[in-house]
């Protein structure tokens, strides 16, 4: 920022003096491929998991996983693949195309994928779609139960 | 008239007989409960379903997890909370109709059968509806009260130089209006208790019940304090439990909580028998 407040003082800069200003000290993919669509549209911006299979051929576990991003950006990430026996690996995404198929294979079923594990992508604009198990395993049942119990106390505010 | 017999305390009203009843009365409460917390849950469990952590997923990342999965579903949300608001309606509708059944159930040695109860309730179902909508007129008034003495108690124009006084003012401008929902909630209970205990009409039970009040008013006021913690301790404490281990998903610590609550639940409707049965003992 003070190399292009040094260059463009008592000038008449454009955008584009700003984005080579940032060039000169940055990487280019970096202000090309995050900066300028951060700056000059009107984005939304969502990475998710949206397959995640996983079966069994003769005596391994073989499966796919593909990701997607929706939005201007190309912020490089990662995914974590976890096994049945929790065992995790990761996968780099360079996020250049908008999705990317990972092949899967192990002597463990697949069971749960993350995507940016380490929570490095603030602007994702919904978290809920960044992880994914194979099967719906997640308990619900105490989160019925606890909304069910203060419906009940509402109700006997009004009830018998 | 259904079980006019004082042979018992209030205090130690046994379930004798009463038992079905009340695990009736609970079991119908806590099923619409559940349903509507299964069906307005529907959309959102989906979502759930496919984290690892489950429910617990909403504790996640500082609160972001839910706030995403608010926002996703904002629609849902919307509905959840017009259906909530209309099933209480409903529900109090439901209870003006039947608001004879707890006392009718917690008069004499040997109550009726709750279908006898329920028949007993519709049968002063005018009645009834009459002293339920006097009552709701008195919170009604109550609730604008409550509203025009926090909006004068903050209003700049009043304001004093602490906020957190002008809050505690606030608070206590609505005590007025606390105590006439309160005078209004023990008024319908009394006026219901004489309108089914002895047959009176409306008008009748409404007079009656407001001299019974001013002539005992200090031991009606200490009896339904009693009655109301007594009956407010058992959700209390289910609550605290809820917050102590709500967040275990294994299916004991899930079946435990439910067991409690629907425990707390027949407590309160137990110790709400008890009290029909203290005011139909006194005010009779």
């Amino acid at each position: 920022m003070r190399a292009y407040a040094d260059a463009a003082r008592f000038t008449h800069p454009t955008p584009n003096d700003f984005y080579r200003a940032l060039r000169a000290n940055l990487d280019a993919r970096l202000v090309d491929g995050f900066v300028r669509p951060a700056l000059e549209t009107a984005w939304t911006f969502d990475q998710r998991v949206t397959v995640a299979d996983c079966w069994r051929e003769r005596d391994r576990w073989v499966g796919r996983v593909v990701v997607q991003r929706q939005g201007p950006f190309q912020l490089p990430t990662s995914v974590e693949l976890e096994d049945s026996r929790g065992r995790r690996r990761r996968v780099t995404w360079d996020s250049a195309s908008p999705s990317l198929t990972i092949p899967y294979a192990g002597d463990a079923p697949l069971r749960v994928v993350r995507l940016d594990p380490d929570r490095r992508i603030e602007v994702d604009a919904d978290r809920t779609n960044d992880v994914r198990t194979v099967e719906p395993a997640g308990h619900t049942a105490s989160l019925t139960a606890r909304v069910a119990w203060w419906v009940a106390l509402v109700l006997a505010s009004v009830g018998p | 008239m259904i079980g006019a017999g004082r042979d018992r305390a209030p205090w130690v009203l046994a379930l004798e007989g009463r038992g079905p009843a009340l695990a009736a009365i609970t079991a119908l409460h806590a099923m619409v409960s559940f349903a509507f917390a299964a069906v307005a849950l529907g959309p959102v469990r989906a979502t759930l379903a496919r984290h690892p952590a489950g429910a617990g997923a909403l504790w996640l990342d500082d609160g972001r997890y839910l706030l995403d999965l608010a926002r996703l579903h904002g629609g849902v949300v919307d509905v959840a909370a017009v259906s909530l608001l209309a099933l209480v309606l409903a529900y109090a509708l439901a209870w003006s109709l039947f608001g004879g059944v707890l006392p009718a159930l917690a008069m004499g040695a040997r109550p009726p059968r709750l279908y006898r109860a329920a028949a007993e309730s519709l049968r002063r179902a005018p009645t009834l509806l009459a002293l339920a909508a006097v009552a709701g007129g008195a919170f009604a008034v109550s609730a604008a009260l409550a509203w025009q003495s926090w909006r004068w108690a903050l209003d700049p124009a009043n304001a004093t130089v602490s906020g957190a006084s002008a809050h505690a003012r606030a608070l206590a401008a609505m005590l007025p209006a606390a105590l006439l929902a309160v005078l209004a909630s023990v008024w319908h209970d009394v006026a219901r208790t004489l309108a089914v205990a002895q047959g009176m009409t409306a008008h009748r039970a409404a007079i009656k019940a407001g001299s019974a009040m001013a002539r005992r008013p200090l031991q009606t006021a200490a009896a339904a304090a009693l009655f109301a913690a007594g009956g407010a301790a058992g959700p209390a404490l289910a609550t605290a439990l809820g917050l102590l281990v709500g967040r275990n998903e294994t299916t004991t610590a899930v079946v435990f909580l439910c067991a409690a609550r629907l425990a707390a639940l027949a407590a309160k409707t137990h110790a709400r028998m008890r009290w029909f049965r203290w005011v139909s003992l006194r005010a009779g």
